[in-house]
């Protein structure tokens, strides 16, 4: 798990949160979400679900009717639950989390199902929301560890790429040899100093340590 | 003609048989309410188990009391969206083995849809119905509401089959926003018939808090409820502190304040409701036929402060209010069975190939 920590300061910027996190969800992700009555958790999904492209004003808060779907020709299908009224289901395979269906799944209220950390598949994320204000939240993500290697997390504020300084290529924040692109580039790199081809730029002056 | 409804979306196992579209023989439903009590909340896989335990013995009491044989059914009519998946398969599964054993038509009915229908059921027989009750086309065009716990939606109806959505709620529905807010001023299930309760005590002052009457842009008939919840709960539990810390909850409040608080919370939503049905009405289209009643579907009709609104409104412009008897705002099969004689008579029948979809069509 990387924990990133946004604040929002207004709906304006809570709809830009969403949409960077939308950016990064891809079929078989699921965002677990919780937060107090009055956080923005629905307000968050209908800007997530807006930013896959499908029509925002198809969403609204599944309390009742416990889960909404939506479709679209060529958009990633998203599953949107609401376990406000839902108790301890052990069965996390009954509301799809387990599924390999190529979609994407929201859960509000989601502690209220119980489920074990253990349970959840390797593309769970756990989104807490808090109020901090009259319009400002604080929103707490902890995205796992597999999504490391997507670029998009960095627009979220997760850990950056970076470009190999010897192949030029992107290297995604979980490689072993961050930041360089493999072994053979960080040997390489190390030649360099080795051999004094790499030198500092200016020369010394007494306040550098 | 006899129609058997059948309905199994969420928590209720109903089964119903309803002659000519408007007259109710019979009206069965099994609640799950006991079961899922002790869970305090809807449990899935109980759900749908229940329903499967239900669905038999909920059809032939619904026989039994319309003293009809499954031979005296002219179709089957089922609920088949939206509602949880598991849930509906039971009902889809039963009635197109119904169908298919009985060779009679099946009829597949939206349950929002099957909402606006509800008022227009009678519970008296054929024979004692006067030539009034005998035309179905009197009330249409209509303005349609249903709200309830899951639904918050605006409809232009033609006819009974005819229907073209012109809002919805953004957020939460308005039954849904109204347990929200019971719960934050800590009153017991079920949360919105006892907020309503509360409103109107003696003495309980719905000016007492100016909460926001939400309007979105100037043409929207749409609603928003969520914004209303949220400045309740800031106004009974103070502004958080960093943390999400709250330094109140509901037992602060001072006698007599948690009565103001519902009932201006009350009038608030309510207030937002009327806003809406008013600019729809506005702006119906002076070319063609005008409205000639309100129908109303869904659990929340059965609020007080709604239903005098309501009455307001239809007095005003000269409407006919068509709201549903207590026991047909709930979820129910005769309202199923009702609108599945018009979708019958339109020739919108389904075949076995019918599936259970989690979303409305309408």
């Amino acid at each position: 798990m990387t924990t990133i920590v946004r604040h929002s300061r207004t709906e304006d910027e809570t709809h830009r949160l969403a949409g960077d996190l939308a950016r990064v969800l891809k079929p078989g992700d699921a965002v677990l979400i919780d937060g107090e009555l009055g956080a923005g958790k629905t307000t968050l999904i209908r800007s997530i679900v807006a930013a896959l492209g499908h029509d925002a004003s198809a969403v609204s808060s599944p309390t009742f009717v416990l889960a909404h779907e939506y479709r679209a020709p060529g958009r990633p299908t998203v599953a949107h639950i609401d376990a406000y009224r839902m108790h301890g289901t052990e069965d996390a395979g009954v509301l799809g989390l387990e599924s390999d269906a190529p979609r994407i799944i929201l859960v509000e209220w989601a502690s209220r199902l119980g489920l074990a950390t253990d349970s959840l598949h390797s593309s769970t994320a756990r989104v807490r929301m808090e109020h901090a204000g009259e319009t400002s939240r604080t929103v707490h993500l902890d995205v796992p560890n597999t999504w490391l290697a997507r670029p998009a997390l960095a627009r979220l504020g997760g850990p950056t790429w970076a470009v190999c300084p010897i192949t030029s290529r992107a290297v995604p924040p979980d490689c072993p040899t961050f930041p360089f692109a493999d072994e053979r580039a960080r040997l390489a790199d190390l030649h360099g100093w080795f051999t004094g081809s790499y030198r500092v730029s200016r020369p010394l002056r007494p306040d550098d340590d | 003609m006899l129609i058997l409804g059948i309905e199994s979306s969420c928590d209720e196992t109903a089964a119903a048989v309803v002659e000519s579209g408007r007259f109710i023989r019979s009206n069965v439903i099994a609640s799950q309410n006991d079961l899922h009590a002790e869970f305090r909340g809807v449990v899935p896989e109980l759900a749908s188990r229940a329903h499967a335990e239900r669905i038999l013995p909920v059809v032939r009491a619904a026989l039994h009391d319309a003293r009809a044989t499954l031979g005296d059914l002219n179709a089957i009519a089922v609920g088949n969206r939206p509602g949880l998946i598991g849930s509906l398969l039971v009902g889809v599964a039963a009635a197109k083995a119904l169908s298919w054993s009985l060779d009679k038509p099946l009829v597949a009915v939206d349950h929002v849809h099957a909402h606006l229908y509800s008022g227009l059921l009678r519970s008296t027989s054929v024979h004692d119905a006067g030539p009034s009750e005998q035309g179905f086309f009197d009330d249409f065009p209509a303005l349609g509401l249903v709200v309830s716990g899951g639904h918050t939606a605006l409809y232009r109806l033609d006819s009974p089959t005819t229907l073209r959505r012109l809002g919805g709620t953004i957020d939460d529905a308005l039954g849904e926003a109204f347990d929200k807010a019971a719960t934050i001023l800590g009153l017991p299930y079920p949360g919105g018939p006892n907020l309503d309760r509360l409103a109107q005590t003696a003495g309980a002052n719905p000016r007492a808090h100016d909460f926001p009457i939400s309007r979105l842009s100037p043409d929207s008939l749409d609603f928003s409820f969520s914004g209303l919840k949220t400045s309740l709960l800031y106004r009974v539990r103070g502004l958080p502190a960093p943390g999400g810390v709250f330094a109140r909850d509901h037992t602060s409040l001072a006698d007599g304040e948690q009565a103001d608080l519902a009932a201006s919370f009350q009038h608030a939503a309510v207030q937002a409701v009327v806003l809406k049905i008013e600019r729809a009405l506005d702006r119906w289209p002076a070319s063609e036929p005008p409205p000639r009643s309100l129908l109303i579907g869904g659990g929340v009709s059965a609020n007080s402060r709604l239903r005098a609104e309501l009455a307001r409104i239809a007095a005003a412009r000269r409407l006919r209010l068509v709201l549903p008897a207590p026991a047909l705002c709930v979820d129910n099969a005769a309202m199923i069975a009702g609108l599945a004689f018009h979708l019958h008579a339109a020739g919108l029948t389904a075949d076995l190939h019918l599936q259970a979809m989690p979303t409305t069509a309408c």
